[in-house]
């Protein structure tokens, strides 16, 4: 077998670039536009289907992701705005942004300490609980918690570093590590 | 680091997506330079098979071996005494139509025929991969400060999204024409949006292979006494009982045949013999599955060419099935050039991403009046010497003048000190562009008068090469109208 159905790739290629011009027209709408919005992200779904016909049921919805991102940034790069400086509009002058809190060495200090070395034990003390779940196989024990892991340090280091309660999160976390710790000498 | 375009009208609150904003930056700046280091080398790494052939681009191209050229190769190989523990035979594909025999220290291409041509020397190529998985530093070390780099990267996409209420409603906007801030926002966001497919999954990959030894090892304490070897277990067999008594060299050209007769939907691209030569010794042979996103299926031989076991890499636990997955998804080797260009390209958006991001913090100080010129030129610095450093240690390994890694980073250093000195930010930009541009260009034109262009991989690598070089010095010929004496070097990356 081929590792590509050209036709069914070609059939997959429309729908998803057809899904992809639809969303770049109800952009260029003034207005926003559901009916269209849905349309759009609707064909970009539904081409899931062909592309895992033509390329494989994993790596074809991957294949998809690949040909829709290179597609969509060249469609941005042709219609992208290089030359003729026009005004400067009012909406260009845009808020600041700068990381949350106190500004301080210390502060800043105790953010890597939390969102580093806390988030890293409260995620692994969360995730390694998977380790426990019966009837899975060893295998997909090893890469759920590995998963868990993964993201919940990382969506952990988000909340570090946004939370203007540094001290709270702090504390959440240490003890979600000692609950999670708990959960696996109980388990 | 971007920021929203225009006043938010979504409903979260502004408070919260300044929060966000806040952590989305100080997230950035921690890790941006070392993130761009690995982007950037991650990048070249996507055509790491070109690459090692384009370093030796007149040995043989090889489209399918004998057993018997196979057995003349190996035979040729142990004759050296260089094999150690293990015996790598690597089988032509069409991704890398070359024909290998490799033990644990070094290792032969050979033709055809079975004859070995020429070592392996793969310096510059492997220097970059070290680069993008260890940071050239100390490998569990390297490892895992790469795989904290994944879950920083991770951080930030969710950030990204959340701090970013307009991201969907500007999806299509590309302003570079208005003011340098909105140009690098722009730019910033539209890549991050419709790339972030690719950019959530090697930072999720990334993290994974990266943390692998530092939760196996958690892992192994918590579950498996300690013992690593069966907590790895589940996901990839280890190795099997050792008996050193000598004995003739396993039947690798039984199994493989035996692999084919049985498999004729697979391509196997690589043999390993483990304790070659010895009574426990064992063949190990993996194959692609064309149309899966699994790295390959693995079966086990005994010396006589008898099937012990099949892995299940493809068609066992779906755990094990993503585990090996991850492989393929991390460096884009699921679909030939097109996707390993796309992979290239992402990758070089990626290495701007991290570059504007910083670039759009140090524009908004500015702006307000609290600038900071010293980061500026050295974020410049960092910029523009990460890809001097790679075409000078490209040159020094070329000419036998010194390995790539001490000149990669000894040039990166200078870079910086020079940048630490150079007040004028906007000719630093312009001069280390232009000598980025011309040392690519010479690493072009070098390696074709050194090697000719008969081989295809020369010929377009180099042109490649050269094209990307003349993009780049076209940039520092043409400057944006927008730029000028407002705008620091160090925007422009």
């Amino acid at each position: 077998m081929p590792s590509l159905d050209l036709f069914m790739a070609m059939f997959a290629g429309v729908l998803s670039l057809g899904g992809l011009a639809v969303l770049y027209l109800a952009w260029r709408r003034p207005g926003r536009s559901i009916p269209l919005l849905v349309l759009g992200w609707g064909l970009l779904v539904v081409s899931a289907l062909p592309w895992a016909a033509a390329g494989g049921a994993d790596r074809g919805p991957a294949l998809a992701m690949v040909a829709v991102s290179a597609a969509a940034l060249l469609l941005i790069g042709i219609t992208g705005q290089w030359r003729g400086a026009a005004p400067r509009r009012r909406r260009e002058a845009t808020p600041a942004a700068e990381p949350a809190g106190s500004t301080g060495w210390g502060h800043w200090g105790l953010v890597v300490l939390v969102a580093g070395p806390l988030a890293a034990a409260a995620a692994f003390a969360l995730g390694l609980p998977f380790m426990r779940v019966d009837g899975w196989a060893e295998s997909d024990r090893l890469v759920a918690s590995a998963f868990a892991i993964v993201i919940l340090w990382s969506a952990a280091a988000v909340w570090v570093c946004a939370t203007p309660r540094l001290m709270r999160a702090t504390a959440t976390l240490a003890g979600l590590t000692a609950a999670g710790a708990v959960v696996l000498l109980v388990l | 680091m971007a920021q929203p375009q225009s006043p938010s009208r979504s409903q979260a609150s502004p408070g919260f997506v300044a929060r966000l904003l806040g952590a989305h930056s100080a997230l950035g700046l921690f890790i941006g330079g070392v993130m761009y280091l690995i982007c950037l080398s991650g990048t070249a790494t996507v055509f790491y098979e070109e690459t090692e052939r384009w370093e030796q681009p007149n040995a043989p191209v090889v489209e399918s071996v004998s057993p018997e050229a196979m057995t003349r190769a190996v035979e040729s190989f142990l004759a050296l005494g260089t094999a150690g523990d293990h015996l790598y035979i690597t089988l032509p594909t069409g991704d890398f139509p070359r024909f290998m025999v490799s033990g644990d220290e070094d290792g032969w291409i050979a033709d055809a025929d079975g004859t070995l041509v020429e070592k392996a020397e793969h310096e510059w190529t492997h220097f970059l991969i070290n680069l993008h998985i260890y940071l050239n530093l100390p490998r569990t070390l390297g490892l895992t400060l790469v795989g904290i780099a994944g879950v920083l990267l991770t951080a930030l996409i969710i950030s990204g999204f959340l701090a970013h209420p307009r991201i969907f409603r500007d999806a299509f906007s590309l302003r570079w024409n208005r003011s340098p801030r909105l140009a690098q926002a722009d730019l910033h966001n539209r890549l991050s949006v419709w790339a972030s497919p690719f950019h959530l999954a090697i930072a999720v990959t990334g993290a994974l292979i990266g943390l692998s030894i530092a939760l196996l090892f958690v892992v192994a304490q918590l579950f498996y006494d300690g013992d690593t070897d069966r907590a790895s277990a589940p996901l990839g067999s280890g190795d099997l009982p050792a008996d050193a008594r000598p004995a003739p060299l396993a039947d690798f050209g039984t199994a493989l045949a035996a692999l084919r007769a049985a498999h004729p939907e697979v391509e196997p691209f690589s043999i390993t013999v483990h304790a070659p030569g010895t009574a426990g010794q064992f063949i190990d042979i993996t194959a692609e599955y064309p149309r899966r996103l699994v790295y390959g299926e693995r079966w086990r031989f005994d010396a006589a060419g008898t099937l012990l076991a099949r892995e299940g890499w493809a068609d066992g636990p779906i755990g094990k099935q993503v585990y090996i997955s991850t492989y393929k998804v991390h460096f884009g080797s699921f679909g030939g050039l097109p996707v390993k260009l796309a992979y290239f390209a992402f990758g070089l958006g990626l290495s701007v991403i991290a570059i504007s991001g910083v670039n759009i913090w140090l524009m908004r100080r500015r702006d307000r009046g609290r600038a900071l010129p010293r980061f500026e030129t050295l974020w410049t610095g960092l910029t523009w010497g990460t890809p001097i450093g790679f075409a000078l240690a490209w040159m020094a390994d070329e000419w036998g003048l010194a390995p790539p890694t001490p000149v990669f980073w000894a040039v990166l250093a200078a870079t910086l000190a020079i940048a630490w000195f150079v007040a004028e930010r906007e000719a630093l930009s312009r001069w280390l562009r232009g000598l980025t541009a011309g040392l690519w260009g010479l690493v072009a034109a070098l390696h074709a008068l050194t090697y000719g262009l008969a081989a295809p991989v020369s010929l377009w690598v180099d042109s490649g090469l050269f094209l990307m070089a003349l993009a780049l010095a076209w940039t520092v010929r043409r400057p944006r109208p927008a730029e000028g004496a407002k705008l620091p070097v160090a925007m422009k990356g």
